[in-house]
């Protein structure tokens, strides 16, 4: 079982933390160099956690738990108009990435009014490729209410953000979170950072609900390994994408084409399987130049297997 | 600036009301108003805001804002009313190209191949961009959705309905005695 955190220490001998994740068969989820400042996401095999510890000491660094790595997260807003962006939901989604997930700021083409506001078939597609949706609402209790058929077919669990607290929307989203709203500012005041930790850790928890109920029927493989077969390929190493590979909670977007790369993916050798057979690989719907592979549960795979 | 919410919605009512002195505060507007009301009603839905500005928005040129002469075939310019500076300096650039402007001070330019007469009727700042602003601030402070918009402006007032739906007569006249009101106070 691998166990997913997240260095946070200097440049200097940061090289060292590299090689032993690759020592041991980890893999780096994320990596970013800020100044004299290196942040590595990893994820690593749990027998070899202290090890890791233990480097992370030695170098002067910490080990910090993130909850949410591993995760691509949508935050979802009425619009991108300037009523809704960038606040709150950029604040929103900047504590996320603190948690460690890949977040995505997503707006609405018509998901403002209270009459008028609609979702299309396209759009709940592309959230329901993510692991989990945030969908950010205004001021008004009424309005709140009326909107709750955005989250109609999405199947990510999706948490509300909203002003005051809605009624009667319980079934329709895993968890809401009220007393944000419209903002014209960041949120930075000591009571909108609590209500920003309060979002994160309830998505944490939703994330963690999700694993448990993945962990029941377990994934064949777990993404991250085959993240390590993906690095191989020559389209993910000529990339220019800042992170080519994101892990999902049970699979991964990769972003090269579909069409394009079809066969190689389908062809990879993972637990000597070809990737094809363990896994659903689609072209994304937000661009050709992303590919999704679902990968499938292991019961799935015995089933197909006996057929 | 003198504020008045009348809302149906408790949340909605405190949290507009916050958020449109934080947007008109944002934009520079706060100190232009002298007071405004706001009416909320998320369930029809329409919002009416009415706003009466303390001072009648003007048209300024040149002449009013800054000390024009001329002096050995140049003319020289003080900016005599700061908040105008950027607005002088870009019409100026417009007008004779950044060369021929040459900004000795913060305040001091010399102008070369400039014409008197022909600079003091420069206009500076148009009253109708003061009132555009305005509305502009007025619409960023109202709920996206309302595309069915009113509005009704007078010397000092600048009256919005917004809605989502038809806008219909008695709405149109609630946001008409409220412009009235507005008006009439300020005549006072």
């Amino acid at each position: 079982m691998y166990e997913v955190m997240m260095f946070d220490g200097g440049v200097y001998r940061s090289d060292e933390m590299l090689d032993l994740i690759e020592d041991i068969g980890g893999s780096v989820v994320q990596k970013s160099q800020m100044a004299q400042t290196m942040l590595i996401t990893m994820a690593v095999p749990a027998e070899d956690a202290p090890a890791v510890k233990e480097l992370a000491r030695e170098l002067g660094g910490e080990m910090k738990s993130v909850p949410l790595a591993g995760t691509e997260i949508a935050v979802v807003g009425p619009s991108l108009g300037r009523h809704h962006m960038p606040h709150p939901i950029c604040d929103i989604a900047e504590q996320l990435r603190q948690y460690g997930a890949i977040t995505v700021v997503m707006g609405l083409a018509r998901g403002r009014g209270k009459e008028t506001s609609q979702i299309s078939a396209d759009e709940k597609t592309i959230i329901n490729e993510y692991d989990a949706a945030i969908f950010v609402l205004g001021n008004f209790k009424k309005c709140v209410e009326e909107k709750k058929h955005l989250f109609d077919d999405i199947t990510v669990p999706v948490i509300l953000i909203s002003g005051p607290m809605p009624e009667g929307l319980d079934e329709d989203c895993e968890g809401i979170v009220c007393g944000v709203g419209r903002k014209s500012e960041r949120m930075r005041r000591a009571e909108e950072i609590d209500k920003l930790v309060e979002i994160a850790d309830m998505t944490a928890e939703i994330v963690s609900d999700r694993r448990v109920e993945l962990g029941e029927d377990p994934i064949f493989v777990h993404p991250a390994e085959v993240k390590q077969r993906l690095e191989e390929m020559e389209a993910v190493r000529e990339s220019l994408r800042p992170a080519p590979i994101v892990l999902h909670l049970d699979g991964i977007r990769v972003k090269i084409p579909y069409n394009e790369n079809r066969e190689e993916l389908e062809g990879l050798v993972v637990f000597g399987r070809p990737l094809g057979e363990v896994a659903r690989i689609t072209p994304s719907r937000i661009s050709d130049s992303s590919t999704l592979i679902r990968i499938m549960t292991r019961s799935e795979v015995e089933y197909r297997d006996s057929l | 600036m003198k504020l008045t919410v009348m809302g149906t919605d408790e949340y909605g009512t405190e949290a507009y009301e916050e958020l449109f002195r934080r947007i008109l505060a944002d934009m520079g507007k706060s100190r232009a108003i002298d007071e405004a009301r706001m009416v909320l009603r998320p369930e029809d839905p329409a919002f009416i805001y009415s706003v009466r500005m303390r001072s009648r928005p003007e048209r300024l040129t040149m002449k009013d804002v800054a000390e024009i002469r001329e002096e050995g075939g140049e003319v020289q310019l003080r900016i005599s009313d700061e908040r105008y500076a950027p607005s002088i300096l870009s019409k100026l650039w417009s007008t004779y190209g950044r060369d021929s402007v040459d900004q000795r001070t913060r305040f001091e330019m010399t102008i070369k191949g400039a014409n008197v007469e022909d600079l003091k009727k420069t206009e500076v700042v148009s009253g109708q961009k003061v009132r555009n602003e305005m509305i502009d601030a007025l619409w960023r402070t109202l709920p996206e959705g309302m595309k069915s918009r009113y509005h009704l402006s007078g010397p000092r007032t600048v009256t919005i309905l917004a809605s989502e739906n038809i806008l219909r007569p008695e709405l149109k006249e609630e946001a008409s005695i409220l412009h009235k009101e507005m008006e009439g106070e300020g005549d006072v």
